[in-house]
């Protein structure tokens, strides 16, 4: 028998062989089953950052008791709920507006008005909306492994940038915006970060990584990138574009957020993480309560962390004590989820499965 | 002000379980999951030689399709992406399991064999090829198997790889040839392309 004969018969085989194995199983078992196995493996880690962090708890929560002046007396409100329709799967806001990814498009909300102002298509049509910064909107497309800057203004290209190795199609691409420069994650099966330079639109330096980036926060003075499942998080120096520090932290961190000095890390096991990125400590660890799930989304400023929880669930923490305010469903009808959030314009904007834009109005 | 990034992972990570929500899409999570689990297993194994793993491999994959689906429901080819990640995934899944992997290969071995002698021979067949499969070179492995497993044509695979028709033809004629010598075989290099 030839190899071409053989291989087929062997495919053939394989399919019926894994077909024996039973029924697909259902879905909400299957994740179900890997939740668990996420909780308990994160326990492990959890209970060590918990010991660690517990005595740099105390000497923080006494410092901030001291601090406290006004504590924000509750949660919030949802001021507004703006229906736009379409598949809502990305929100970033600047001070010109919200910017809503909405299906094959990028819509602006006028956060006076609450009023969509402008649609812009995207193009490549398949991109996504990573970052708003510096006067523009930043696409990534995943399939080329490219980032498109595009005017707001006008909708127009203004350049297109490949990440090194991009043409091997990432499984993601992840953005951020500091000062001076947008940086770049990517997954090639464990790759790095990219600076882009955009006074110049192109990559200006890239820095390897030992493990498969997840996303990432900038600062002036840090950058902060998660990584996939290993329980590290990088800390980078925009000044040399080096890492300077591999900080231990839950083992599956799925969202960071930067204010005020702090950056925060949302962890799957339902933790937010107060990182000190002086120190290149965890500083805090708080408590999400078992309504949230898993800490998806994080957004902060000066005044408030918020955090997206699975489902439909956002909660508030308290920077100065790192203790949760208060916590709700914000989303509307039931069986509707956060798709995701962001902080801006003295609002929380989370956009919903049911393709709604909230805005949430925090208390002060 | 928020400096924040993940936008791609994260609006994927925040989706709820409420099976019910995906039949707003063009094609539910559901359907596609259905349709191609038992494709994604057998992938699984080709590449790492394990069912156990093949499942989890499987399994992962759709989790992470599934907290993507508003993004690649809207691609041409969710099934690509899905075959992406299990592929590369499985990759550091080897070399992480490796010598787990072999243990279980022996246990499944023993548990899908069952008594019957012809299947017991076809089940020995298929894992002594797919061995000398992930004997090659990575990507070579990857469009190998996805080849004899799906019976697609080269411009798929290169879809689901993220590389040229043509890299993948080289890597389909490298792949056979050794393949060939190694299990004694005549190339018989056909393509479907």
């Amino acid at each position: 028998m030839n190899l071409e004969s053989r291989g087929r018969q062997v495919g053939q085989v394989t399919r019926q062989l894994a077909e024996a194995r039973g029924p697909v199983p259902p879905f909400a078992l299957v994740r179900r089953r890997h939740r668990r196995r996420a909780w308990r493996q994160a326990a492990l880690v959890a209970a060590a950052v918990v010991a660690v962090a517990a005595l740099v708890m105390v000497q923080v929560r006494q410092q901030a008791s001291e601090e406290v002046t006004s504590r924000p007396r509750s949660f919030g409100r949802v001021a507004t709920t703006i229906h736009l329709g379409g598949q809502l799967s990305v929100v970033r806001a600047d001070a010109a507006g919200v910017w809503v990814q909405r299906d094959r498009e990028v819509v602006r909300v006028d956060p006076r008005t609450n009023r969509v102002t402008a649609r812009l298509p995207m193009s490549p049509s398949d991109s996504e909306l990573g970052a708003v910064g510096d006067g523009s909107l930043w696409l990534t497309h995943i399939a080329q492994g490219t980032v498109t800057r595009v005017d707001p203004a006008t909708g127009r290209t203004v350049a297109t940038i490949g990440v090194p190795g991009g043409d091997n199609a990432p499984v993601s691409m992840s953005m951020a915006v500091g000062p001076g420069a947008v940086w770049v994650d990517y997954d090639l099966g464990g790759t790095g970060v990219v600076r882009i330079d955009p006074a110049t639109n192109t990559v200006a330096t890239a820095v390897k990584l030992a493990k498969t980036p997840a996303g990432l926060a900038a600062s002036d003075r840090a950058v902060m990138v998660l990584t996939r499942e290993s329980g590290v998080v990088y800390q980078i120096d925009p000044a040399t574009n080096r890492v300077v520090a591999s900080i231990p932290v839950c083992r599956e961190s799925k969202a960071v957020a930067y204010a005020a000095g702090v950056f925060w890390i949302g962890c799957d096991e339902g933790t937010l993480l107060r990182i000190d990125p002086v120190t290149h400590r965890v500083a805090a660890t708080v408590e999400l309560g078992p309504a949230t799930g898993s800490a998806g989304g994080v957004g902060a400023d000066d005044g408030a962390v918020w955090v997206a929880g699975l489902g439909d669930v956002l909660v508030r923490v308290d920077p100065r004590s790192n203790t949760v305010v208060g916590s709700g469903s914000v989303t509307g009808p039931a069986g509707s989820y956060i798709t995701d959030m962001t902080v801006g314009s003295d609002a929380v904007w989370l956009t919903t499965s049911q393709g709604t834009l909230v805005r949430f109005d925090p208390d002060s | 002000m928020i400096r924040s990034g993940g936008g791609q992972r994260r609006d994927a990570s925040m989706a709820d379980p409420s099976d019910q929500l995906v039949y707003r899409l063009p094609e539910s999570f559901e359907s596609f999951y259905e349709r191609e689990y038992h494709s994604l297993v057998s992938l699984g194994y080709a590449l790492t030689g394990s069912w156990p793993a093949a499942e989890d491999l499987a399994q992962e994959a759709f989790l992470a399709a599934h907290q993507a689906w508003p993004r690649i429901s809207r691609y041409e080819q969710p099934g690509a992406w899905v075959r992406r990640v299990a592929a590369n995934r499985a990759v550091s899944l080897r070399r992480r399991q490796l010598v787990e992997a072999r243990g279980l290969l022996r246990l499944a071995g023993r548990h899908l064999l069952g008594t019957d002698a012809d299947q017991t021979h076809q089940a020995e067949e298929a894992a002594d090829f797919w061995r000398a499969v992930r004997g090659l070179p990575r990507r070579q492995a990857q469009a190998v198997a996805l080849f004899y497993l799906e019976g697609w044509p080269t411009a798929e695979i290169a879809g689901v790889l993220g590389c040229s028709d043509t890299t993948v033809r080289a890597h389909l004629h490298k792949g056979r040839r050794t393949l060939a010598r190694r299990l004694g075989a005549e190339p018989g290099l056909g393509g479907r392309s």
